[in-house]
């Protein structure tokens, strides 16, 4: 019996799920929120993702200054749990110069020296600030052939 | 709140459909009616409550006549006129390219070569005609619009034929006087540079004139042209007579928006003019007609120099002293009339010739060099003397120097002012921003003492007025002049930031500044636009770049919400979008190269033309992004689906987990009936409810730890699949079972299950470079789209290209585990490892 019941909700879900489905994903990048850099606190980092029915979603960041203005445009970050609702487990610091997003803390999944922020990661740049942050570590999806 | 917001706004827009179907329409309309009548009645009141009481008095002597009100507008209006001017000539460049684009558009579009580009309309036509007799039906649905716009077009094209009546006829100042390029070079002889710069101005007015003749010859077709693409529209034909239709409504738009003809328009509403032009305009408007024209040009022809006539000093008297006004129209004030619109345009030359001409303060003091040219010429120098002191003292103290005034002009650029003004150099006043022109404010008020209040409101006030710089909704003239006093607001941004929340940046141009379209419409105007592109840009609106881009060319708003009128679907949007970009980076936007891209376009035919050019961009992004990376061994590879792992605190989430459970044997308190349980699941959490596939099997203790990798290889397997076929019933998606997935996930799980590291699995699937990714995408455009490509397997699908390894397959790493087989509950007992049940949604 249960299994009836269990089967009946099914199709009732599913039929919820075609309406609820064709409102939902965008499939574009949507706005999730942001975060202001530690240690300089007028630069805030937006963060994008794919409004995708997936079960991992890639995201994407963006710096600003207090004006709104770009410091960086959009990039890749890493990927994600679909459909995030806050960015309370990203994290963003400049130390020493060095720009880095966790993704959650300690994972750094973005990692630029400020004065060369064309460039893509430079994970080399982990060992510098282990001089202050042991516990950081390199996201393991970096792994594409930026040539 | 935001974000739930955006999630459902597709079923908000449906309920909004319905109730707009009774109330937008009007809504919109009566709002917009409302914003005009409030303007129109605040520009009145201001405009009343500012006006000055003249300067008549005794016109026994000409210069203590002299209405400097007068002569200021006379002069912005002639400023304002060399400004179209300049645009005029972009027009027409513009035009010229239309018109070659188009015959080659056209040859593309019918696959057919047209010996001229009327050629290639007839045969639209034509085809019209046989193919699609339903047309005239929808024609009447579109009666409001085509008739506005036969209005709009018949308005501007009398004012056109006004310009061209104004430009036959000559400059009779120009001609054998002191005003004349003789004349100017006896002055002095650094001038010569000047004369160069006239030259210019006249082969700019020849450029206008082919303007006018291409508008006059074209106007019909061009009409004719976009109701055509109108109603194919309405059939829903082709794809490319969407992108001609839009080509059309932009040559639409230019001409709907001729720049001089708009200015004499908004000159003529908003009391911009006082009865002085705006009766030249009003007699000029009434009396034309060709033969009039033609007697104009007749009677206005002086033998004895060869050319127009040029005005008599008592009428240039009268001319600046309002005189005429005063006494019945009688002949010689016709004459006196006749001559107003070539005098400005002889005042307007003038200031063209001028090296730093065309703004607001190089006319005050080519204005000046006139009148001393003149009183030079009448040997009168107490007069010159008068005007001089009274320009200095009263109205630009300090910007305009004892000395001779060419020669002040052109070598005295060494106080800030001249600084600033080189920046507002024509044609170069287009690079002026804001904060120039309020730096330049500041220095002349810095010149005046503080509490002259007929400086710091007033005049500027009327500066803006004869400059016809329009008023956002809600501003009084005054209120707009002090906001350009820096000392009061830097900037006027602080004022249209509050209105329609259009953000006007300190980038803003001059020169679209002083454009005619009022700030409130183009506020409204851009606010409309941004909401109909909503689904094209990520956040749900323009970027401020584009947006900013916008509002500075006004026109380009006005055609995107033309295209946008019937149809706001994403590939209208997106099609926009991409029209925006191109027009940003090079205003000229190159059809050449963007039909090109719609052939190419064309040319991927994914599965019947459901591909849409977003999707290719999409795609091209993510590889350029690195999301999806060609690798040599192992094909396609996902990198969000393959190096993800999830942080959501659920213990059937991930691969991590999945083999948490299965890693070591079962306690003896999970064996019930001779099987344990294991969950995993693959969804999408969306406010709290889970969406996707979550599987629940029952596996048998006393497997060996190779037993218990390959069930776990099983279920990740057998969930995977659900899910990709869950989400191929997902009405916008086209994701599922993309020849990159179901690979990728063996990564992941390979790489959760067997701990490889991403070195390791580096080296085994060899990713290609990211040009190289894109290359093998452009040799396969449809790769993640059409059925052709799907994979519902787990290996890895080969695309042959320059860059395929010979050792394609699945790498040894990626291929040590064999999963188990799945058995149904029927074989309860008997299996090992059993799907027991499954949820699709869970609370």
């Amino acid at each position: 019996m249960k299994h009836i019941v269990n089967k009946f909700c099914n199709y009732i879900y599913l039929m919820l799920l075609f309406i609820g489905l064709y409102s939902c994903f965008s499939n574009k990048y949507e706005f999730i929120g942001e975060k202001k850099v530690v240690n300089k606190e007028s630069w805030r980092v937006k963060f994008y993702q794919l409004d995708e029915f997936e079960v991992f979603a890639p995201i994407r960041y963006e710096v600003v200054n207090e004006n709104d203005s770009l410091i960086i445009g959009r990039h890749r970050l890493t990927g994600a749990d679909a459909n995030l609702q806050s960015v309370d487990k990203f994290y963003a610091k400049i130390q020493d110069s060095i720009f880095f997003v966790c993704y959650p803390y300690p994972k750094v999944v973005a990692i630029k020296h400020i004065s060369n922020w064309n460039s893509s990661n430079q994970w080399g740049l982990i060992k510098k600030l282990h001089k202050y942050d042991t516990s950081l570590y390199q996201n393991s999806a970096d792994v594409i052939n930026k040539k | 709140m935001k974000k739930m917001k955006k999630k459902y706004r597709n079923l908000n827009v449906l309920l909004g459909l319905i109730v707009l179907l009774f109330l937008g329409a009007e809504t919109t309309y009566a709002q917009y009616n409302e914003i005009e009548e409030e303007t129109i009645e605040d520009v009145e009141d201001e405009t009343v409550e500012n006006k000055t009481s003249g300067a008549k008095g005794d016109c026994g002597d000409f210069y203590n006549c002299l209405n400097v009100e007068v002569v200021v507008e006379g002069v912005a209006y002639a400023n304002l006129v060399a400004l179209n001017e300049a645009k005029i000539g972009e027009v027409n460049k513009f035009w010229v390219k239309y018109e070659g684009n188009l015959k080659g558009n056209f040859e593309k579009a019918f696959s057919k070569n047209f010996n001229s580009f009327e050629a290639a309309k007839n045969y639209l036509f034509e085809r019209k005609e046989t193919l699609y007799p339903s047309v005239l039906e929808n024609y009447n649905k579109e009666a409001r619009s085509r008739e506005d716009l036969a209005n709009d077009a018949k308005s501007h094209l009398r004012n056109l034929d006004v310009r061209k009546f104004q430009l036959e006829n000559g400059l009779p100042l120009m001609t054998n006087n002191p005003y004349s390029s003789d004349g100017l070079s006896a002055v002095n002889s650094s001038i010569s540079s000047k004369l160069n710069a006239y030259n210019v101005a006249v082969k700019d007015q020849r450029k206008a004139l082919v303007s006018y003749d291409y508008l006059k010859n074209h106007r019909s077709d061009i009409n004719n042209l976009a109701l055509q693409k109108q109603n194919y529209l309405y059939n829903s034909l082709s794809y490319r007579s969407d992108k001609l239709y839009f080509v059309t409504l932009q040559l639409q738009a230019e001409v709907t928006s001729f720049p001089y003809v708009a200015n004499l328009e908004g000159l003529a509403n908003n009391n911009f003019l006082t009865d002085y032009n705006r009766n030249i305009l009003n007699y000029v408007n009434k009396t034309y007609s060709q033969d009039i024209i033609d007697d104009y040009a007749n009677a206005n022809y002086d033998p004895n120099i060869m050319g127009p006539k040029r005005l008599t000093n008592s009428q240039l008297t009268k001319i600046f002293t309002n005189q005429f006004f005063d006494s019945e129209l009688n002949q010689g004030d016709l004459d006196i009339i006749n001559g107003i619109p070539t005098l400005n345009n002889a005042v307007k030359s003038y200031i063209n010739s001028s090296s730093i001409a065309s703004n607001l303060y190089t006319a005050f003091s080519n204005i000046r060099m006139l009148f001393e040219e003149y009183h030079a010429f009448n040997n009168d120098n107490s007069g010159g003397e008068f005007y001089k002191n009274e320009l200095n003292s009263g109205l630009l103290p300090g910007l305009i120097n004892d000395e001779g005034a060419s020669t002040n002009l052109v070598t005295n650029k060494n106080t800030s002012i001249y600084e600033n003004q080189a920046v507002l150099e024509y044609p170069a006043i287009a690079s002026l921003d804001i904060n120039g022109l309020a730096s330049m404010i500041q220095e002349i008020a810095n010149m005046v003492p503080l509490g002259n209040s007929a400086f710091e409101g007033f005049t500027i006030s009327e500066l803006f007025k004869a400059n016809a710089i329009d008023v956002p909704l809600g501003l009084s003239y005054s209120t707009l002049a002090y906001s350009f006093d820096v000392r009061t607001y830097p900037y006027l941004g602080v004022y249209f930031n509050g209105n329609a929340d259009v953000s006007w940046t300190s980038g803003m141009h001059v020169e679209s500044f002083l454009n005619n379209l009022a700030a409130s419409d183009i506020a409204y105007n851009i606010d409309e636009l941004s909401m109909a592109l909503e689904d094209a840009y990520p956040e749900g609106e323009m970027t401020a770049i584009d947006k900013n881009w916008l509002i500075a060319h006004p026109n380009y708003i006005d055609t995107l919400l033309r295209f946008l009128e019937t149809n706001t679907t994403l590939e209208y949007q997106d099609f926009a979008k991409y029209a925006i970009g191109t027009w940003r980076n090079s205003l000229d936007m190159n059809f050449e190269e963007f039909f090109e891209n719609i052939a190419e376009t064309e040319r991927v035919d994914c599965d019947k033309g459901k591909i849409k050019d977003a999707n290719k961009e999409k795609y091209e992004q993510a590889i350029r992004d690195g999301d999806i990376v060609f690798t040599r061994k192992y094909g396609w590879v996902d990198m969000t689906h393959a190096f993800t792992n999830t942080i959501r605190d659920d213990p059937y989430i991930g691969v991590e987990n999945l083999w948490g459970q299965l890693k070591e044997p079962p306690s003896e308190s999970q064996i019930y009936q001779g099987y344990y349980s294991v969950n995993y699941k693959q969804d999408v959490l969306i406010h709290g409810i889970s969406i996707g596939i979550e599987r629940q099997y029952l596996v048998r203790p006393g497997l060996n730890f190779e037993q218990r990798k390959s069930v776990a290889l099983a279920i990740f397997q057998n969930v995977s699949i659900a899910f990709e076929l869950f989400q191929s019933v997902h009405p916008t998606s086209t994701s599922s079972f993309e020849p990159a997935d179901l690979p990728s996930n063996m990564i992941s799980f390979y790489r959760n299950v067997e701990g490889l590291t991403e070195q390791q699995i580096r080296d085994a699937i060899e990713p290609a470079s990211i040009e190289q990714s894109l290359e093998v995408f452009r040799l396969y455009p449809c790769t993640f789209t059409s059925d052709e490509y799907k994979s519902r397997t787990f290996g890895p699908v080969r695309f042959e290209s320059p860059y395929t390894s010979e050792n394609f397959g699945i790498p040894d790493i990626l291929n040590t585990i064999e999963p188990f087989e799945i058995k149904s509950v029927i074989d309860f007992g008997n299996a090992d490892l059993i799907f027991y049940e499954q949820d699709v949604i869970n609370f």
